[in-house]
């Protein structure tokens, strides 16, 4: 046995021939999803990424930072592993093309120090540095409401800060995006930002039983939080939702505690899955969050849950603000601004992509829409050209044209057009929108359901809509009505919410989850307060549907 | 305390290497390795006392965890079908490719029960004492004991059905193997 032994010994121990992964890109994904998960939460209020018409815009900010999440080459630090995403200001930087601008404020210790600006026909982004001295290895530091004011600059529109810490340096990088550009060549502006803060991850115990439906509630006591209740859904098969609703004492708190529910599993944290949201604003001003977790991970084992939360631990008072004169003049020559009036689909001409400019780091693709109730209607957008394919992401309706979809997509380091360039515009995974939230005359178009013998039983009814099986299960739990959709065909997309009666009488579902055209999901909740009586004719507002391989290709001359 | 860098720099290959031979996929354990990290970082430890063994602890939890997710009955039933097979119908080339590569040990660990495989890779890997292993598994010495004699026996069953030359003590028969092996799936 003792042979055995030595050749285990031997044969699991260095020197063999295990094939390490890249721990080099490893470590960045990892300082990336620490990054990025506490950004993501944190930016989610003040970023405005989006869609303005619709209330979704809080949460498509949410997914459009959590969905960069990809492999990177880049070994060495500074602004390189913060702008992986960024590789038209890589390619700016490369080029000489930024603005010098070397300018630093000091206060308590912290330094913020201006580097570079880069201004084109696109956007303006400005890379600094934050030396905050002595950093815990628990604190995480944001700067607050940084923005571009002045007679002629700034409107505060898409503008947002990043910050990567960079181990090495022990320094965090950063950088500052704004939507606005510079309506002459050489235009004063100011840079103010508010506070810089840092703050601690914290969590608390959360006696949680999963297995009740009831409402549980639980007092917090901690970073303004009184008290959160909590609501576990079981949802299909493979997963459990928390409803839950935090009321605070101190409101300012929503703006940086970011609570959410965790999980450990024999010690092992278990997170959400994506596609949560938080911070929705409850009928009374409550903090409302919605989060997934696979049933298999929770069920089973001792399983216990802690609510996590981000607790402030310092602030430098601000405001720090910096005078600047940006240019976009050196990257003017790089840039080509066209009008494009191209149908999207072939035919059609519910939508029509209406004028594109490329700039020495971005493409913009502008679209409109035909009707503004209906966004643009396809989940996944890119541009091939010269062979390379830019993945695009959906920016915010301009303000006031809530019927234009700005679509923006990064430059790559090296890849140089010019007129003659060939530009495929490629649409792929359609999402139909089945009506609206437009009352139209005697509400022609709505199709009642009736909901008979209401009561603590969970029945059930099947709907066929568009040839989808829809099921909908209804039932009182106490004095509230809930009513729960979705269907087992994963192509229909789901309903987004439900009313009680047409006209005056309309009793609006409020809905207990957030719902998404495109999200996979389409399992939805509705819940009617204290409703009262035993039946109930119940409408939607729409629904959608999904065709992932539908596909659309325009070609675009420049 | 050590920086979260000097942490992953001082412990990468050990996480890595036991979720290899724990999961016997290099994707996974990739994932694993990059998990249990995220995990590490997000936990408070400056009151782990010994940090190899809690990273350990750590990672045994993750693989244990994914073993758990992606284990089916038909899984169960073929990673365990040598108990099931009198004599392995392995052909001969592919007795001399499993020879001739290291490799193959992650895939003869694989088809130890889950159990024993722990005890075995924390014990010949990091070379933990039993009554750290038993620690690191909240199992009692004497369960950790049985299970490191009962994870012998079996893999070298294994190992012998393989083709892999052990030297074998006198009076060790291949009966009394079968028998362990046999008591290790009920």
């Amino acid at each position: 046995m003792k042979k055995l032994e030595n050749m285990l010994e031997h044969q699991l121990n260095e020197g063999q021939s295990v094939t390490y992964p890249d721990f080099e890109s490893m470590w960045e994904r990892i300082e990336h999803k620490n990054t990025t998960s506490f950004h993501a939460r944190m930016s989610s209020g003040s970023q405005k990424q989006g869609r303005n018409w619709s209330k979704i815009a809080l949460v498509s900010s949410f997914s459009l930072l959590l969905a960069a999440a990809p492999v990177y080459a880049a070994v060495h630090y500074n602004w390189d592993t913060m702008l992986r995403e960024k590789g038209g200001i890589q390619a700016a930087l490369a080029q000489n093309l930024g603005q010098k601008l070397d300018q630093s404020v000091i206060k308590d210790g912290v330094t913020l120090k201006l580097h570079t600006a880069i201004v084109d026909e696109n956007r303006t982004v400005i890379l600094f540095t934050l030396d905050v001295g002595q950093r815990q290895d628990s604190e995480t530091w944001r700067v607050t409401e940084m923005t571009l004011k002045g007679a002629e600059g700034g409107n505060s529109s898409g503008e947002y800060n990043y910050l990567n810490w960079d181990e090495k340096n022990q320094i965090y990088n950063g950088y500052f995006e704004s939507e606005w550009t510079p309506e002459k060549d050489t235009v004063n502006v100011q840079l103010v930002t508010n506070d810089i803060q840092a703050f601690s991850e914290q969590s608390l115990d959360l006696p949680l039983d999963i297995h009740s439906t009831e409402t549980q509630s639980f007092p917090i006591g901690q970073e303004g939080m009184r008290s959160i209740e909590v609501k576990p859904f079981t949802q299909g098969q493979e997963k459990m939702l928390f409803s839950s609703a935090i009321i605070f004492d101190q409101p300012e708190a929503k703006e940086w505690a970011y609570p959410n529910i965790v999980g450990y599993k024999n010690g092992t944290l278990i997170n959400s899955l994506p596609g949560g949201t938080f911070g929705t604003p409850g009928e009374k001003g409550e903090y409302t969050a919605q989060q997934y977790f696979k049933a298999e991970d929770v069920s089973g084992g001792q399983t216990t849950y802690k609510l996590q939360y981000m607790k402030k631990e310092k602030d430098v008072n601000g405001p720090l603000s910096f005078d600047l004169q940006l240019s976009k003049k050196q990257m003017e020559s790089g840039t080509i601004k066209t009008s494009l009036n191209l149908p999207l689909e072939a035919g059609e001409t519910d939508y029509t992509l209406e004028n594109m400019v490329v700039s020495p780091t971005q493409i913009r693709v502008t679209v409109r829409s035909k009707d503004i109730d209906n966004g643009f209607p396809y989940k996944k957008y890119a541009l091939e050209v010269a062979g390379k394919t830019l993945e695009g992401n959906l920016w915010r309706s301009p303000e006031g044209e809530p019927e234009l979809t700005v679509l923006r997509f990064e430059r790559p380091v090296d890849l140089e057009i010019t007129k003659e360039t060939p530009i495929t515009f490629v649409a792929k995974y359609k999402v139909t929108q089945h009506g609206s939230y437009k009352i139209t005359k005697n509400n022609d178009d709505k199709i009642p359901l009736l909901l008979t013998n209401i009561s603590q039983k969970k029945q059930t009814i099947i709907q066929q809509l568009n040839g989808y099986p829809v099921k909908w299960t209804y039932y009182m739990q106490g004095s509230d009505l809930y009513v729960e959709t979705g269907s087992e065909d994963a192509r229909f997309g789901g309903i987004n919410q439900t009313h009680i009666g047409l006209g005056k009488e309309r009793i609006l579902g409020k809905p207990l989850t957030v719902n998404f055209a495109g999200d996979g999901n389409n399992k939805a909740i509705d819940v009617y307060k204290d409703f009262k009586g035993t039946e109930a004719t119940i409408y939607m507002f729409y629904y959608t549907t999904d065709d992932p391989d539908k596909e659309t290709r325009v070609q675009i001359r420049l | 305390m050590q920086t979260n860098r000097e942490l992953f720099e001082a412990y990468n290959k050990d996480v890595y290497r036991t979720c290899y031979y724990m999961v016997h996929d290099a994707a996974d354990a990739e994932d694993l390795t990059q998990d249990v990290f995220i995990t590490v970082f997000h936990t408070n430890r400056e009151n782990v006392e010994h940090l190899k063994a809690w990273i350990m602890k750590i990672t045994v939890n993750h693989c244990l965890n994914h073993l758990k997710r992606k284990r089916t009955l038909q899984q169960k039933i073929s990673d365990n079908l040598y108990l099931f097979k009198k004599s392995p119908e392995i052909p001969v080339e592919r007795l001399i490719e499993q020879r001739e590569t290291t490799m193959e040990w992650a895939k003869y660990l694989s088809q130890l029960p889950v159990k024993l495989r722990m005890v075995i890779t924390l014990r010949y890997m990091h070379d933990f004492s039993l009554a750290e292993v038993s620690d690191l598994l909240s199992i009692p010495l004497g369960t950790t004991k049985s299970r490191l004699h009962k994870g012998l026996k079996v893999l070298r069953r294994i190992l012998l059905e393989a083709g892999v030359q052990i030297e074998r003590k006198e009076g060790e028969s291949y009966e009394k193997v079968g028998e362990y092996a046999g008591a290790s799936v009920k």
